[in-house]
């Protein structure tokens, strides 16, 4: 063969797969839009296509509306809207995490409850919500208490596991997973305790934070999330590289020219930041982290050019999707969000041991 | 062009190297020989600028080594580990275009690069696999493609000349896992590059393959340097058996460093 031949095909290859991830993130970007299609419509109340359709013409020729579509109109602005847009952004953002979250610890195994970043929001939310129950004049400030509490909560217990895993070599990954399982226990025990001594009353409060939801979604906290979470996508992305050179091993990677140090430390606070926004404002949603980075795999490859913009697209198709089951499976009554992830995610994970024993590919 | 003074590093009260001096120049092909846990890889990845606490002056291309910014020394210098790790399914062709995730220039410039020195290096074959199922003479052939390809310039242009003036490639082992044919062509390619002023530093323990090659030779033992200079001159029964605590015998060649044997 001459060897002028060889860089063409290969070239070609590599456009052919370049267009081929193109179109598989597009038609997940369409698979979005038609889930918050079926969404806006689905729930308790349900509306036809039609109806919706003749209300957003009359929203658009400034009409007036009757009054059974000015109440439609509420639910399908007010309600559900802001809960698909916050379904996206926390979809996106957490399995973006769990995508970076692996490539950091260079185990697909990994989450980013892993290093306690979620028990720690939740210990600290718990403590909130036990505080608020005992003194009721803090109720007025409660969510957004409890929503700063949780943040705060989820970087500190960051902070603990990256002071406990330093060395002066750098962050060592084994203290730091090792790390993460101590605030893990520490955490669940503070949960308990404050369970223990809470009323029944703020036990259920509890409870159901823990188990996470869209529920009480308004378009000021999509705002604030849009706000703090664009920038965070924006940073994820950035990421890409690094996080490639990093599947090498960090000596490899420092060899290459990455600054080990420095973009470990950043994708770890990126993480943290991120998880504990999430949290803060929905509660603690498992396995959407772990499942959609393995899943992204499956159809994408392993590197995290591609990897990263498709779990952030997975992401927010399957939170789209949780969210959408969890309110239409048993309505007027709505499920937890985080136990539809969790009863999807688990089964599958399973799934995917099952299947990934004694097979290392997963291309 | 690479220069090390009297290099000293402890680590956890031990002292792995002491006084250790050595200087690389464009061209030279610099082996370092010794026992195991001598601290020959130590050595390695302090010449790669991978030890911080190091005490002593490394200087590379008239620069202090801890100064360089860390992307620029990348691209001047290269390391190629005893042990090649990757955690996810990287494709091979993905692996080698990260050596040039760094460069200024085209998608397609960075291709014909990639196939040009695969061809070299006789992957080609190994396109479009898993790099983790690669066979362990495969992996390393692909990882001392990707040490090299780090170290090109962005204005190469032609494959019959690869300009590799005052670069330095650092191998750790490079032949270990390689069969017969390849360990001869893979050192074959390397002192073409030396020719094309690439400068080597290579720890091995295979020195009746390497020594040939070498215009250097640096005998450690127990982090202190036994022995340095020109191969003829260090390999020598009783440097041999200071060194490894056995007594070989020395065969001559005609015209090149005798061959060592029990």
């Amino acid at each position: 063969m001459h060897s002028d031949s060889l860089p063409v095909t290969l070239q070609a290859t590599l456009i052919q797969r370049h267009k081929k991830y193109g179109r598989g993130i597009w038609l997940a970007v369409g698979l979005g839009l038609l889930l918050v299609a079926i969404g806006l419509q689905a729930g308790s109340f349900a509306q036809s296509s039609n109806d919706m359709w003749q209300m957003l013409l009359k929203i658009f020729t400034s009409e007036n509306l009757t009054q059974q579509q000015t109440i439609h109109w509420y639910i399908f602005s007010e309600l559900r809207a802001p809960r698909m847009v916050m379904a996206i952004f926390v979809g996106a953002l957490l399995a973006m995490s769990g995508c970076a979250m692996q490539g950091l610890v260079r185990n697909p195994l990994a989450d980013p409850g892993l290093i306690g970043i979620s028990a720690g929001a939740a210990a600290a939310a718990a403590t909130t919500l036990a505080l608020i129950n005992h003194y009721p004049e803090l109720e007025l400030a409660g969510q957004y208490l409890i929503a700063a509490s949780a943040f705060v909560g989820a970087l500190l217990a960051v902070w603990v596991v990256l002071l406990v895993a330093k060395t002066p070599m750098g962050t060592a990954i084994s203290s730091l997973i090792l790390a993460g399982v101590a605030v893990n226990a520490l955490a669940g025990t503070h949960i308990g305790a404050i369970s223990y001594l809470a009323n029944d009353d703020a036990l259920r409060q509890i409870t159901y934070w823990t188990m996470g939801s869209l529920g009480g979604i308004n378009w000021q906290k999509v705002l604030f999330v849009g706000a703090l979470g664009v920038p965070a996508i924006g940073v994820f992305l950035h990421l890409r590289k690094a996080l490639n050179m990093l599947a090498l091993g960090e000596n490899e990677a420092q060899c290459m020219g990455l600054a080990v140090t420095k973009y470990k430390r950043l994708t770890l606070w990126l993480v943290a930041f991120s998880v504990a926004l999430a949290t803060a404002l929905c509660g603690i949603i498992g396995f959407i982290g772990l499942v959609v980075p393995h899943i992204a795999r499956s159809l994408f490859g392993a590197d995290h050019r591609y990897l990263m913009p498709a779990c952030g697209v997975l992401g927010a198709v399957l939170m789209l999707l949780a969210d959408i089951i969890s309110r239409a499976l048993f309505p007027p009554l709505e499920i937890p969000i985080g136990i539809v992830t969790s009863a999807v995610g688990a089964p599958f994970f399973l799934y995917l041991l099952a299947k990934g024993k004694g097979q290392s590919s997963y291309v | 062009m690479f220069e090390m003074k009297d290099i000293f590093l402890n680590y956890r009260e031990k002292n792995i190297l002491q006084d250790i001096s050595l200087s690389v120049a464009s061209g030279d092909f610099l082996t370092v020989i010794g026992e195991n846990g001598c601290g020959k890889s130590t050595l390695l990845r302090c010449v790669a600028g991978l030890h911080q606490q190091v005490s002593g002056s490394i200087r590379f291309q008239q620069k202090c080594l801890k100064q360089w910014p860390i992307k620029a020394l990348a691209k001047e210098r290269s390391f190629v580990a005893q042990s090649n790790q990757v955690h996810f399914a990287f494709l091979t062709e993905n692996l080698l275009k990260l050596a040039r995730a760094d460069q200024l220039e085209t998608e397609q410039q960075s291709t014909l690069l990639i196939c040009q020195l695969a061809e070299k290096l006789n992957i080609s074959h190994l396109f479009g696999r898993d790099v983790r199922s690669l066979s362990g003479g495969e992996r390393q052939r692909v990882f001392i493609a990707k040490a090299l390809l780090q170290l090109l310039p962005n204005n190469h242009q032609k494959s019959s000349d690869y300009v590799y003036e005052n670069k330095l490639l650092l191998l750790d082992e490079p032949t270990s896992a390689l069969d017969f044919r390849f360990q001869k062509a893979m050192m074959d390619l390397v002192q073409e590059f030396c020719q094309q002023g690439l400068a080597v530093v290579c720890v091995s323990h295979d020195m009746n393959l390497v020594l040939p090659y070498a215009t250097q030779v640096l005998m450690l033992a127990q982090g202190r340097c036994l022995a340095k200079g020109q191969a003829k001159d260090v390999i020598t029964i009783e440097n041999l058996s200071d060194c490894f605590g056995v007594t070989p015998k020395l065969i001559p060649q005609t015209g090149s460093v005798p061959y060592i044997t029990h």
